[in-house]
């Protein structure tokens, strides 16, 4: 059993883990997300959001020590965001995500009769 | 003192001034900085690979957020300069952003490199696609002679 976690812990890596960059903007709608991911085709990029999670990752053409370079970034998301009417978009080597509030996140104006 | 160092030297200029010497005990003990570190310590400098084929010489640089318009390439002898403009702050003046956080970089770079072996750049390619603007320029290859045959004569 240690020997297997030796060989596991030492095996040769398959890809270099790079963390994009991201500009994280709050706007009246929801939040906006873009991250800097050079080389990465749309085919080749995966997220996922659930559990209270959001997790982007994308395989790159660009290499790194003889290595493909896989870029992989999570954030924890709250209730407020609407799981299902996430959006994305990748454009020129960035990918921006539409994280729309929720329903019941949205702020109402109530006006005083 | 200057607490702000050029992004290139490891160690504050005025440091360097004021104890002069000081870069190089350091490096007696610690070695010289892995370039692959610095790089990621410094994300906003141009990543580029450079890749030296038998025929041809492909220069990859990755600057996601730019367009292929943006860009100015050009090559004298073995030297080549990639120079792009940011026009960000332009198209996006005058609008207010609420920044949760922000550590994308778009801005304006130039950078020069000396290719290791000849090129004729005139046949020069470059394309932008998925933020990597990519160089192709061909090899001057040397003509290699053809092969001559010589008789042999018998001597008298």
């Amino acid at each position: 059993m240690k020997d297997k976690e030796k060989t596991e812990k030492h095996a040769t890596p398959e890809y270099v883990t790079l963390r994009p960059p991201a500009d994280v903007e709050d706007t009246p709608s929801g939040v906006e997300i873009a991250f800097e991911m050079p080389g990465v085709k749309t085919s080749d990029i995966q997220i996922e959001a659930g559990n209270g999670m959001l997790k982007i990752e994308g395989k790159s053409t660009l290499q790194r020590r003889g290595l493909p370079v896989v870029f992989k970034r999570s954030f924890y998301i709250s209730d407020a965001v609407d799981i299902g009417k996430i959006s994305a978009c990748a454009k020129d080597g960035v990918l921006t995500l539409s994280l729309p509030k929720a329903e019941h996140a949205i702020p109402r104006k109530i006006t005083v009769s | 003192m200057n607490l702000l160092a050029r992004r290139e030297n490891e160690f504050p200029v005025e440091l360097e001034h004021t104890f002069p010497g000081v870069e190089e005990f350091f490096r007696s003990i610690f070695g010289s900085p892995d370039p692959e570190l610095l790089r990621r310590h410094h994300p906003w400098g141009p990543v580029h690979d450079l890749k030296v084929g038998e025929k041809e010489v492909t220069l990859l640089f990755a600057c996601p957020g730019h367009k292929a318009e943006d860009f100015d390439v050009e090559i004298t002898g073995n030297l080549i300069s990639v120079k792009t403009c940011c026009h960000c702050e332009d198209e996006h003046a005058g609008e207010k952003h609420n920044y949760m956080f922000k550590e994308r970089s778009c801005m304006s770079f130039e950078e020069s490199l000396h290719l290791p072996v000849k090129v004729i750049g005139a046949e020069a390619k470059a394309s932008y696609e998925h933020g990597i603007l990519q160089v192709t320029i061909p090899r001057e290859l040397k003509k290699e002679s053809q092969p001559r045959t010589i008789k042999v004569t018998c001597g008298k």
